[in-house]
């Protein structure tokens, strides 16, 4: 793979921005008449009745014609009126201008008389398109071979509000929303770091979406940060949409199941990863990151787990590998042991299968199906459905559905048990995208199970794990800390050691500052110190 | 850490060595110390193991002395190139037959224990496909997949046989020391055999990240897996008595039948060490595999050892598919155990003392 990228990119290595949309070219320059300018624009822009136009002049004579342009909508209209308009056409005619013409009165109007916060020169017609089309305002002057673009993106949006698909018991409340300024000073406020640094590129030859990758320079390793900007710089696709698109575009191994690259909806846990050495990548339009290199223990965490004790953290992480194990395994183990290996259940335990069993017609192959597909019907039914109807499916579903397929002897009570158990396994996996993943090999495993039992089952264990052994996300292994294990990891794996022991950044991410505790004051802290608080 | 890709570090090593040893030896090695030495099988376990270590000082001191040659080319440089590519056809048959028995032997066991009506064809050839899938990445997975599947396999083989000490009785141990010289020399030679495998570490020498630690690496995984047979032959002389291990075909197994799980999880444990079976059986069946398609690379010099792997694959199912009953394959494995030690330990032996005649010595590598 680095092969091909490094290939492809010979040449062009310093170059982070491409040029692949469809707005014109950068290299038609403005005119010094206004109106033909104008004409250009409209070239572009004709019937795009979105866009106004708002042609004026400065002073009291129409000497200095001038002209805005914006799209209804997108900008904020108090910017445009109190910091472009009024100082221009009001403030102007106060005073006598010192300068009237040429490079100076164009600087006069940049630096002296417009009140707006940001603004920059251009050009060319590439990056006035670009700009009106992003919610800036162009401003044209006649006469002058220039514009300014005037930064008022501004539209309807989403407050700041509770992430929805990773709600904490404890922890801050605040998710990204679909702006993607508004998600990076989310993070900026958590990182107050010069070295954190923020690159934007613009992807999607329609969408032109806002595309920036973060990551804290110093502790993310730059061949990392090199690699994921190389494989951002060859997505080439009509739109951006959402940050999965990105995520296919750029993961090393599409025909595997599990994802490669970890989304999250909370600016912590960006802050966290960014610490910890991984690369964030957002974009606009999603309240989804993603961070990378991930690996399949991160996928297993949440949040809250460096902010509890670390007891109770440490046991919920090792629950969660059971219940990861058991929404992967049940059915088919249910299925080897009964149809397989009765030999291996208790004595009472088979007696009481085979009795609910019993009036059955099918085989416990097929009765399992039944029952998993009509679980993931009911899941995806609950999904799409407006919030209260969906708890009715749930109920009905669940319930109603169930208890009657029992009494009606279609399927057995110890089937439902076993289906029900895998289902709620999987839900508490924190990761919807490795649940899903989960419940996907579930029936590969349920399909060998039938073939061959538990070695069946041990057949696609194994598979699963030389396929988890060789993956790769951006150059970590997937399986880290547990291949190329090192005991200083260990702290930070299936439990979570006590914070002040951690004292190194986990090291799949390979951080160029390994030290996560700088100074050893938490050795400080001692017995002492209560005492003196007693008194 | 991420390791380079074609490198395995020490831990590496250790455990795919262990896991390479581990295998048919757990099944079948109490019955054989019972034949030599009654109760003081346990005995021949600790001495074979030491004999085994000594032995392979021989192949770690080559491996030290060319560090980051093949063993061809090693041999090329001591004993010319037409012994030298003898020898590495000779590996590369013995190789292919390690596999093959290898999963042979699984397959019985799993028709005889887990899935009495399975054709033994399907579990041949499943096993297989999955090595074949593992082993295609090349050697540094093959060894992480060990480190990953160590501790999967020896803890619950550990819990397993300790779930057997309730019903044990240890007085069949004794008495110690009632063994004649002569058939303890003879027993502790068979036991040798049982770690064979070692061998695969002279096709390994040049991928180790450290060869100055390999005498380290070589005390440990031999360390580890005398421990192991160690434990699994007191077990089964204390669970099902010494006279009644003389008699079965694969003790080891065996006496997991008798146990009952605590608490009554599982009335039996037998398909479930098979399922750990399958673990033990793999690793091996993969690292003999894989040495086999490496010997051939080396050998014939190609860009690509994945090739190799297609061209050992029928050769390797036609032999597991051959012997027609057990009879056939103890004698088998009789016979490649043997080679496996005179390759593992008297060839290097061998290699190194002319090198030391000839004061022929690895390049600064």
């Amino acid at each position: 793979m680095t092969n091909i990228f490094s290939k492809l990119y010979n040449n062009k290595k310093e170059e982070l921005y491409f040029e692949r949309d469809m707005s014109p070219d950068k290299s038609r320059k403005l005119k010094a008449n206004i109106d033909e300018n104008l004409n250009i624009v409209q070239e572009y822009l004709y019937d795009c009745d979105d866009v106004i136009t708002r042609d004026f002049y400065m002073g009291l004579t129409p000497k200095h014609k001038m002209s805005l342009m914006y799209i209804d909508g997108m900008v904020q209209m108090t910017t445009v009126q109190e910091d472009i308009l009024k100082p221009l056409m009001l403030f102007a005619r106060q005073f006598s201008l010192e300068h009237s013409v040429g490079e100076k009165f164009f600087d006069m109007v940049k630096e002296g008389l417009l009140t707006a916060g940001d603004l920059k020169e251009t050009d060319n017609f590439g990056e006035v398109i670009l700009g009106i089309l992003s919610g800036d305002t162009v401003l044209f002057i006649d006469k002058l071979e220039k514009a300014l673009l005037i930064s008022t993106r501004g539209w309807e949006k989403r407050g700041v509000q509770e992430p929805s698909t990773e709600a904490v018991i404890r922890g801050p409340r605040d998710g990204f929303t679909e702006t993607y300024r508004t998600n990076v000073a989310l993070v900026r406020r958590r990182l107050k770091d010069p070295n954190l640094k923020v690159k934007t590129i613009k992807l999607g030859r329609h969408t032109r979406t806002d595309v920036g990758i973060m990551y804290i320079q110093g502790v993310a390793k730059p061949s990392i940060v090199d690699e994921i900007l190389k494989r951002l710089n060859t997505i080439d696709i009509s739109c951006v949409l959402e940050s999965g698109y990105i995520e296919q575009m750029i993961e090393g191994d599409w025909l595997s199941p599990f994802p490669q690259l970890r989304r999250t909806e909370r600016p912590d846990v960006v802050a966290a990863s960014l610490v910890e050495g991984n690369v964030a990548i957002l974009c606009d339009n999603t309240p989804f990151a993603l961070l990378a290199p991930t690996t399949f223990l991160s996928l297993f965490q949440s949040p809250e787990d460096y902010y509890e004790r670390w007891y109770i953290v440490s046991m919920i992480r090792i629950l969660r590998f059971i219940a990861g194990f058991f929404a992967l395994t049940f059915p088919a183990l249910y299925i080897a042991m009964t149809t397989f290996h009765p030999g291996m259940l208790p004595t009472d335990l088979a007696l009481s299968i085979a009795a609910a069993r019993e009036g059955v017609p099918f085989s416990a192959v097929l009765e399992s199906l039944i029952m998993v597909i009509s679980l993931e019907v009911l899941r995806e039914a609950g999904v799409r459905l407006p919030g209260p109807i969906g708890q009715t499916i749930g109920i009905v579903g669940g319930l109603v559905v169930g208890e009657a397929a029992v009494r009606a002897g279609i399927v057995s009570p110890i089937m439902v048990i076993v289906v029900a158990v895998n289902a709620i396994s999987s839900f508490a996996i924190p990761n919807y995208s490795v649940a899903i993943s989960f419940r996907l090999l579930t029936f590969v495993l349920i399909m060998l199970a039938s073939i061959a039992g538990l070695y069946g089952i041990m057949i696609g264990l194994l598979g699963l794990t030389i396929h988890l052994v060789t993956l790769k996300s951006f150059g970590a292994h997937y399986l880290s800390p547990f291949v190329s294990f090192r005991f200083s990891e260990s702290k930070d794996s299936l439990i979570r050691g006590p914070l002040p022991a951690m004292e190194i950044r986990p090291g799949y991410t390979r951080p160029q500052d390994l030290d996560r505790i700088n100074d050893r004051r938490h050795d400080t802290i001692d017995k002492a110190g209560d005492e003196r608080a007693d008194e | 850490m991420l390791t380079n890709n074609d490198l395995i570090t020490v831990p590496q090593a250790v455990v795919l060595i262990i896991l390479t040893i581990l295998e048919i030896g757990l099944l079948i090695l109490p019955r054989e110390v019972a034949l030599y030495a009654n109760s003081d099988g346990w005995i021949l376990v600790i001495i074979g193991g030491f004999l085994v270590f000594i032995g392979s000082l021989a192949m770690s001191t080559l491996i030290r002395r060319f560090p980051g040659e093949t063993f061809i080319e090693i041999s090329s440089k001591v004993i010319g190139k037409f012994f030298a590519y003898a020898i590495g056809v000779v590996l590369i048959v013995h190789l292919t037959l390690a596999t093959s028995i290898v999963i042979r032997t699984f397959a019985e066991v799993v028709n005889a224990f887990m899935l009495e009506n399975t054709p033994r064809e399907f579990i041949i050839i499943s096993q297989m496909l999955l090595t074949v899938y593992l082993i295609r990445h090349g050697i540094e997975p093959t060894a992480r997949i060990a480190e990953i599947l160590f501790p999967i396999l020896i803890v619950p083989i550990f819990a397993m046989y300790m779930m057997a000490i309730p019903k044990a009785d240890f007085t069949e141990l004794l008495p110690v020391f009632n063994t004649p010289i002569k058939s303890m020399a003879m027993g502790s030679l068979n036991t040798m055999f049982s770690f064979f495998g070692i061998e695969v570490l002279l096709m390994l020498g040049p991928y180790l990240q450290r060869p100055d630690k390999i005498y380290w690496t070589m005390f440990v995984s031999v360390g580890v897996a005398t421990l192991i047979y160690l434990l699994v032959v007191i077990i089964t002389f204390a669970g099902i008595g010494v006279e009644n291990t003389k008699t079965l075909i694969w003790p080891g197994i065996t006496i997991i039948r008798m146990i009952t799980a605590p608490g009554r999880i599982f009335e039996r444990l037998d398909a479930l060490a098979m399922a750990l079976w399958t673990i033990a059986s793999f690793t091996t069946a993969s690292s003999f595999y894989l040495t086999g398609a490496i010997t051939s690379y080396h050998l014939t010099g190609a860009r690509e050892f994945k090739f190799f792997i297609a061209i050992l694959f029928p050769w390797i199912y036609f032999i597991a598919a051959l012997p027609p009953n057990v009879i056939a394959t103890e004698t088998l494995i009789y016979v490649v155990k043997v080679v496996s030690m005179i390759l593992g330990i008297a060839l290097p032996f061998f290699i190194l003392l002319l090198a030391i005649i000839l004061k022929k010595k690895g390049g600064t590598a």
